[in-house]
């Protein structure tokens, strides 16, 4: 499959959008990134079931989370400047505010909170959770910088009713 | 809406609209549910067995019951400090109790960060609270940063002291050599000249010359001994360790030494082995016989008393602060007088408390800050 994929992830491929886009600048209306998130999964759900829908989005949160922490959080000193910078980016860049319950650096489990999220926050409620690419995106981040495999999973959501999506996060056990 | 009645806000408008109308029953048994559920919200209390209403109505007014019981526990806890509770269900209430939580959570683990020295913590989008918080702990930050500054600035200042204090040293080193040199030429001569002069007021005066040079080099040696004195940083000692001193056991090898069981380590100038040393030198010296010596501690928690005591004659009770001046004494006069300058180096005093004719006791008293037991 490798060389004839047309769009194998690089960074590069948000483009230069300076440049691209001189007058509109970098940001837009929240409702957009929904739009084209929603309507991409509901295809996916419908092509492929609810289930498999899922883990393409924690796959994709998941490689998602990895080019993010390289290119936005990578020289990180340590864990307290990890999770500081971690904060700092997601909110700098209107992902979400994140808050930090528990981090036990010994047994890497963490519990993540992110209130205002960028995909479920105001969504009607649902009751189940819907952060599928949110929870990839932490595993991708956290694998990256621990070197060890997680798992992730969102444990309250905004569409189960909660004002905050908590994360659990644990490394797998071999 | 009714006039007069309260405004209901777009929250509670929300919340009315949420609620489905088949909850506003009009028979009595509704009437009994719902002021049952005014009595649980405002006094609490078990869920009664005779529930009013249908047996699908029980079982929903149990489940309300039960969640008004649930978030009571909740927040108590919360209140409480305890922020592992737990709520079963989900929605419109629920959420920001556990959001509420969340915060709580979050608050408790920067708190932790803080306490271990991570200052980068920081509060967003909690109103006046962040402000403060984040003020406080920029502060912290400051004055952290400023005492390192300082910190490193007295390290500086120490190096460059102890360069200029070794200079000193060797300066005081080649001139007390020098004084030796000359004074012995001194002696000498004397020596020699009173073999060949003859008239005895002449040869008085030569032999009081001779003594005053000799004088002046034991003066001139003793202060060799002491020329470490303040040199060093002081550190932690425990007096037992420096008993086994070679200059020390050598010295006490025909008394018996009582040494303390419990164990103390002293914060004191490097040369408090010196102390040591003179205080049974002392003993051996003036004691007159003395056989025994004795060192024990009193803890009173503020300050720590080292308490040195032998079996000798003891000293007198009009001498027992003179013993501390420079010069007084039988041998140089600087023995006493010394210990007090090296254990003033950490503001240890020193005195005498002893009963004359029963022996001598000396009493140390360590500030607080400055001793510690073994291990702590």
């Amino acid at each position: 499959m490798g060389q004839s994929r047309k769009y194998e992830f690089k960074w590069e491929l948000l483009g230069d959008i300076e440049k691209g886009r001189p007058n509109l600048g970098n940001t837009t209306r929240l409702e957009v990134y929904r739009l084209m998130q929603y309507t991409l999964r509901d295809v996916l759900e419908q092509r492929y079931g609810d289930e498999e829908a899922d883990k393409i989005f924690r796959e994709a949160g998941k490689l998602s989370g990895r080019e993010f922490f390289h290119h936005l959080l990578s020289g990180c000193t340590g864990m307290h400047d990890f999770i500081r910078k971690f904060q700092e980016s997601l909110r700098e860049l209107g992902i979400g505010i994140l808050r930090v319950e528990e981090a036990d650096e010994i047994s890497g489990s963490f519990i993540l909170t992110v209130a205002e999220d960028l995909d479920c926050s105001g969504l009607p409620e649902l009751n189940y959770p819907v952060c599928t690419f949110d929870e990839g995106f932490i595993r991708g981040i956290l694998e990256e910088m621990t070197g060890n495999e997680y798992e992730v999973r969102e444990v309250d959501c905004w569409c189960t009713g909660d004002r905050t999506c908590r994360f659990e996060a644990n490394v797998r056990s071999s | 809406m009714t006039v007069g009645a309260p405004e209901i806000g777009p929250a509670g408008l929300r919340l009315m609209s949420a609620v489905p109308d088949r909850v506003f029953m009009t028979d009595n048994s509704g009437h009994d549910a719902l002021t049952l559920i005014e009595e649980v919200i405002e006094k609490g209390g078990d869920i009664p067995e005779d529930l009013p209403g249908s047996p699908e109505d029980q079982e929903k007014l149990k489940r309300i019951l039960g969640k008004i019981h649930e978030m009571h526990s909740f927040v108590s806890r919360m209140s409480e400090g305890d922020l592992d509770a737990k709520l079963s269900f989900r929605g419109y209430i629920a959420g920001p109790l556990k959001a509420l939580q969340s915060s709580l959570r979050h608050l408790t683990w920067q708190a932790k960060m803080i306490a271990e020295g991570d200052l980068s913590q920081r509060v967003d989008f909690m109103g006046d609270f962040s402000l403060s918080f984040n003020r406080m702990v920029a502060n912290l930050a400051d004055n952290r940063d400023q005492l390192i500054s300082r910190k490193e600035e007295l390290e500086r200042s120490y190096v460059a002291l102890s360069q200029a204090n070794n200079k000193l040293n060797i300066l005081s080193s080649i001139t007390r050599h020098d004084i030796l040199n000359h004074v012995m030429v001194i002696v000498n001569y004397c020596f020699l000249l009173k073999e060949v002069i003859t008239d005895p007021k002449l040869k008085k005066q030569l032999e009081a010359i001779e003594f005053s040079g000799k004088e002046i080099q034991h003066l001139i040696e003793f202060t060799r001994s002491y020329q470490d004195l303040g040199v060093l940083e002081p550190m932690w000692q425990r007096i037992p360790v420096i008993f086994t001193n070679p200059t020390i056991s050598g010295l006490v090898k025909d008394i018996t030494v009582q040494l303390p069981d419990q164990c103390y380590e002293i914060f004191a100038d490097q040369m408090l082995v010196k102390v040591m040393y003179n205080l049974v030198e002392n003993s051996i010296r003036h004691g007159g016989g003395v056989n025994e010596i004795r060192i024990s501690y009193v803890d009173e928690q503020s300050l720590l008393r080292i308490i040195y005591e032998d079996n000798g004659s003891g000293i007198s009770a009009d001498e027992k602060e003179k013993v501390f001046k420079r010069g007084y004494g039988k041998n140089t006069g600087l023995g006493l007088f010394l210990i007090r300058e090296i254990l003033s180096i950490t503001d240890i005093t020193i005195k005498e408390t002893g009963t004359p004719g029963k022996g001598v006791r000396f009493e140390m008293t360590v500030p607080e800050k400055y001793f510690r037991r073994c291990g702590s």
